[in-house]
């Protein structure tokens, strides 16, 4: 009984003590929260009701804006471009900073022929980000290689595992923190690549460098408000279903 | 009155800076109750419901015959409506030596006059334009008009016929061009008049001086301004005579002026395009403001400078002028020419009546076509390209606006 007593009070005293943590981490929490409450999620909230919404009478017109984002033919267009630029720039990004081949494409830049007017824009392109993001990367990277602890490639040298063995058993997976962070910010920075595009190229530029922000900011000053949310909230169902996932994966891994 | 401009440094730098935000503000509600809409996608705005149907405010005007109808008529929507009115207008014209100007009313009639004026003058500048890109400036206005056909696609044929036009017309103007006839353009010109003049009236005071020496045939602009402008249908005579044809040794030329030659007819540029908003705060008060720009007594004082008015009464009284109007609008200057034939001639005066009267094609300047046509239009003027692959080059670039 005594026992049973003591074990219901320790019980009480760690669910006290688990309900203050919350409160503490609440109470850290809820600040950050209220702004990105206030100036994201009920902004996205409006973007959401619009997305059904006719912009120029406010009448509800169900899917209608989503239909016509979808039979939208610049909107595949952009689709694909903004997933070669994302698939190629960021892979390569990280390829990049683990070979150690930064520079290679210096040479490129000396050419002398209008390449952004070319199908060679989009090479031009992957090469500004590159270049711009590695510096950023790599920084992020060593940091993710320092904290990779030195005894656990030690013990396995020791166990006679090699190089390769230790790169693919010891070193990734303790950089799968590090790898969902860079890999974020990488999908990030390449999307905010669309500035530099857009100050060489302008609202049109060569095909093959049309993204969707190009679509968006073209939309934007045709008025069509009403694709713009339709489109704003399915690239935001695809970033958080992605991360969702990588994430997932990542834990279990 | 509140009255905002959309590029003044502290609201946007740039034209697009400039339509987010006043496309923000609209989505707010919070827009401006008149909108002066130069340089807009028009058509868009209203299909957007931004602009309110003036049909009510403008029908009882065409009635009277206070306006130009066939200005007004031309700017209706598919709807058959009217939501904006441009309250003067800019006429696309050319001068040449008369001779050139009496064939054809098209590009090809253009050409052709060319043709004729470098054959009898095969040494010099045919025209006075430094390059390619500013030929095919001067002349997209009277063509564009017809490169989209109705369903929105674009008229390929009436492109690749508009690029083999400006070849042609280039390839005249180098085949006498020496290298000192550049020199006196250049120099004529300046470095950077055409990218702020684009066409002005620096440009035909310069052309008229080139002109009066035979060291060009003809000059490409817009009309654009009464009374005291070179190019305004007041000057123009005095000008053509006094610059041209008496400055040194009388030319064998007689050089006169008309509606420039193009594939559209009766083009116009609208100035001062002025629509209502749908969501104006104080609709009354805007329509009264409106009803004001509209009116014979504002139509007859600050347009002055900004085009050519729409009201036909507005136009007939600036017509009406004599010797004694000479000193109200030029002090001084009868003293200086000591000329007695100053103002334009009754066949002059029904010229450009004609040209106001039969107005009706509306050309939107700045468009992505044009820009595009533009760019590619100097490559297939040097030869780097074909018209026709000039057209799929044309193509190629409309392509995303075409599918967004």
């Amino acid at each position: 009984m005594n026992r049973n007593a003591g074990r219901i009070g320790l019980k009480r005293k760690k669910m006290k003590r688990r309900k203050n943590r919350i409160w503490y981490a609440a109470g850290f929490l809820l600040p950050g929260l209220a702004g990105v409450s206030l100036f994201y999620l009920l902004s996205f909230a409006e973007v959401v009701r619009r997305s059904f919404l006719q912009s120029a009478s406010g009448r509800f017109v169900g899917a209608e804006n989503y239909r016509q984002v979808f039979a939208n033919q610049a909107f595949w267009r952009a689709v694909k471009n903004t997933a070669v630029f994302v698939g190629a720039g960021v892979p390569v990004l990280l390829l990049q900073l683990l070979t150690d081949r930064s520079g290679l494409w210096n040479g490129l830049w000396k050419l002398q022929i209008d390449y952004m007017n070319t199908v060679w824009a989009v090479v031009i392109v992957l090469l500004a980000f590159w270049w711009k993001n590695t510096g950023y990367m790599a920084v992020l990277w060593l940091t993710g290689l320092a904290s990779v602890p030195r005894e656990l490639e030690e013990a396995a040298a020791v166990d006679g595992a090699g190089k390769w063995a230790r790169l693919v058993c010891i070193t990734l997976p303790q950089l799968s923190g590090s790898f969902f962070t860079i890999l974020m910010l990488s999908i990030l920075q390449s999307f905010k690549s669309y500035r530099e595009i857009w100050m060489a190229a302008g609202n049109y530029p060569q095909e093959n460098i049309y993204l969707l922000q190009h679509l968006l900011q073209n939309w934007y000053l045709k008025m069509e408000f009403d694709r713009m949310a339709a489109l704003t909230v399915l690239l935001a169902l695809l970033l958080l279903v992605f991360c969702f996932l990588l994430q997932r994966r990542l834990e279990r891994e | 009155m509140d009255y905002e401009t959309g590029m003044d440094g502290d609201y946007a730098v740039t034209k697009e800076d400039a339509l987010k935000k006043l496309n923000t503000e609209l989505l707010a509600g919070e827009g401006p109750d008149l909108l002066v809409l130069d340089g807009f996608d028009i058509d868009r705005y209203i299909e957007k419901g931004v602009l309110k149907n003036l049909d009510e405010m403008i029908r009882p005007y065409l009635e009277d015959g206070v306006f130009y109808e066939n200005i007004i008529n031309s700017m209706q929507w598919k709807d058959g409506s009217i939501y904006a009115v441009p309250l003067s207008v800019w006429l696309p014209f050319w001068i040449s030596d008369q001779k050139y100007m009496d064939g054809e009313n098209s590009l090809e009639g253009l050409v052709a006059g060319m043709e004729q004026a470098r054959a009898e003058h095969p040494v010099g500048a045919l025209f006075l334009t430094r390059n390619a890109e500013e030929l095919v400036s001067l002349l997209v206005c009277s063509s564009l008009p017809v490169w989209k056909q109705e369903d929105g696609s674009l008229n390929t044929e009436k492109i690749t016929e508009f690029f083999a036009g400006v070849k042609r017309l280039w390839e005249l103007q180098e085949q006498g061009l020496r290298e000192e006839d550049q020199e006196v353009i250049e120099q004529t010109l300046g470095e950077d008049y055409y990218k702020t003049c684009k066409g002005m009236e620096p440009a035909f005071a310069c052309s008229f001086a080139t002109m009066g020496d035979e060291q060009a045939w003809a000059v490409f602009g817009k009309m654009n301004e009464q009374y005291d402008n070179l190019i305004s249908i007041h000057c123009l005579a005095f000008h053509l005579e006094e610059e041209i044809c008496y400055v040194g040794e009388p030319k064998d030329a007689e050089f006169g002026w008309g509606s420039c030659k193009g594939q559209a007819q009766n083009v116009f540029q609208g100035q001062t395009i002025v629509g209502i908003c749908q969501n104006a705060e104080e609709p009354e008060l805007a329509q009264e403001f409106y009803e004001m720009l509209l009116s014979e007594e504002m139509m007859g004082k600050w347009w002055l400078e900004y085009g050519i008015p729409i009201s036909r009464a507005t136009v007939e009284r600036t017509l009406d002028i004599n010797d004694d109007s000479y000193d109200e609008y030029w002090p001084g200057m009868k003293e200086l020419y000591q000329r007695e034939t100053l103002w334009p001639d009754e066949e002059e005066k029904q010229c450009f009546r004609d040209m106001m009267e039969s107005a009706a094609t509306f050309y939107q300047p700045e468009s992505t076509l044009e820009t595009a046509v533009t760019e590619v239009g100097v490559h297939v003027c040097s030869g780097e390209l074909s018209p026709e692959e000039g057209t799929q080059e044309v193509s190629r670039k409309m392509m995303i606006e075409m599918e967004e």
